[in-house]
């Protein structure tokens, strides 16, 4: 033990700093891992939140973009989004979209196209379905 | 030498850059022939490719101390034998990428540029290591190149490089994320142990060419915090970073992220452990 200690004090700066930023990094991840693990956050099935974007005109469409947030802990993959336009309950135009991942807690971007302006319609923007990845 | 016989020595790196691009077709082609490396250049946000691309080179200066394609003497070296296996790298990216047909004369510039400097960055890392893996072996590398890396310094760097080469080879495939999505989080955990032990297996316990020998008064504990677990922290580093370069972090909550990291983390650890090996 007396010859241990004599070792620790000649133990380079470096080293000491090297195994402080390894400690806290290695701690830091099971920490993160660890209280997900605790939670079971990541069996509660996911909930998707869409958000759009005013339309923009693109050549000769417009488009809408979305923020589909994931509120729910597990991921939804293959994500199908429907969106519509409607003028007066009356259906003008349906686009979809395919999103790859939302990771649970996460979120995607995406935007859909329509042939009509949908500047003074409404646009409903609703997911479809997923896949469990 | 050099200096008393130019034309010999002219021949000597002509020999050492057809060596180096041996290296960097034999590094580079796992990643040559995956799909997805195709349209990183495109999909990669420019800044952050900038950056590595830049932070890469830093690497191969460094690696080039280490021993690279040729034996150097000053940093002015370094630096010119990093720029040569640049060169080389970014030529084999595109003479291969040429030959698979993947390159249009209707590409924009932009994505031209992008994806032939994607692929120089495993490329001119194979340009660089190939003087140790294709040359006479470990006798030409100089007592003094061989000091430089035996350091605490020198050998987390080594770390760094092999953690970096490996972790960039698996990164860029979707199956990174999707596997991260598919474990739970006690498989994480799981994977966490699993790699600290193989990587504090492969550089202290098998018995693999190249091993490090224990410094003198380290017991197996002192080992584990001072080598392993930094090495570790640098794998798990250095995967964050490369997982935010090609944009696998954006919009993802934080246990994922973990999850990717530990993930990419497993190559990396391997990578690291074996730098000694490779490098």
């Amino acid at each position: 033990m007396k010859s241990n200690s004599s070792a620790v004090a000649r133990t380079p700066i470096l080293e000491w700093i090297a195994a402080v930023t390894g400690l806290v990094v290695l701690l830091f991840l099971l920490g993160a891992i660890g209280f997900d693990a605790l939670q079971g956050g990541s069996r509660v099935p996911p909930d998707i939140r869409l958000d759009t974007h005013p339309a923009v005109k693109v050549g000769d469409r417009y488009l809408v973009t979305f923020d589909a947030s994931n509120r729910g802990g597990a991921t939804a993959a293959a994500l199908e989004i429907e969106g519509q336009l409607t003028d007066h309950g009356q259906v003008i135009e349906t686009s979809s979209s395919t999103i790859d991942y939302v990771p649970g807690h996460g979120a995607a971007q995406g935007g859909l196209y329509f042939e009509h302006n949908p500047r003074g319609m409404t646009v409903t923007v609703r997911p479809l379905g997923y896949q469990a990845p | 030498m050099t200096f008393t016989l130019p034309a010999m020595s002219n021949r000597d790196y002509a020999l050492g850059l057809a060596r180096a691009f041996g290296g960097a077709i034999i590094f580079g082609l796992p990643l040559l022939m995956t799909m997805e490396m195709w349209s990183l250049g495109l999909a990669i946000h420019p800044a952050r490719l900038l950056i590595f691309v830049v932070l890469n080179f830093c690497v191969l200066v460094v690696l080039s101390r280490f021993g690279g394609f040729e034996p150097t003497d000053s940093i002015g070296e370094d630096l010119l034998d990093a720029l040569g296996a640049y060169a080389v790298g970014i030529a084999a990216s595109g003479l291969i990428l040429g030959l698979f047909n993947l390159l249009y004369t209707s590409m924009p510039l932009g994505e031209l540029a992008g994806m032939i400097a994607v692929q120089s960055i495993p490329t001119s890392f194979g340009a660089m290591l190939a003087r140790k893996q294709l040359g006479d072996g470990e006798d030409d590398k100089s007592e003094e190149q061989k000091l430089r890396s035996d350091g605490y310094a020198g050998e987390l760097f080594l770390m760094l490089a092999g953690s970096m080469f490996l972790a960039f080879n698996v990164a860029p495939t979707e199956e990174v994320i999707l596997i991260g999505f598919k474990m739970t989080p006690w498989h994480s955990l799981t994977l966490i142990a699993a790699s600290l032990f193989a990587l504090h297996a492969l550089v202290f316990a098998v018995g693999l060419p190249g091993q490090e020998q224990a410094p003198d008064g380290y017991g197996g504990m002192r080992l584990f915090i001072a080598y392993t677990v930094p090495g570790y922290a640098i794998a798990a580093l250095v995967s964050l970073y490369i997982l935010w370069t090609f944009g696998r972090v954006d919009g993802q909550a934080l246990h994922a992220i973990a999850g990717s990291v530990v993930v990419l983390g497993f190559p990396a650890s391997i990578g690291a452990a074996i730098a000694r090996l490779v490098v």
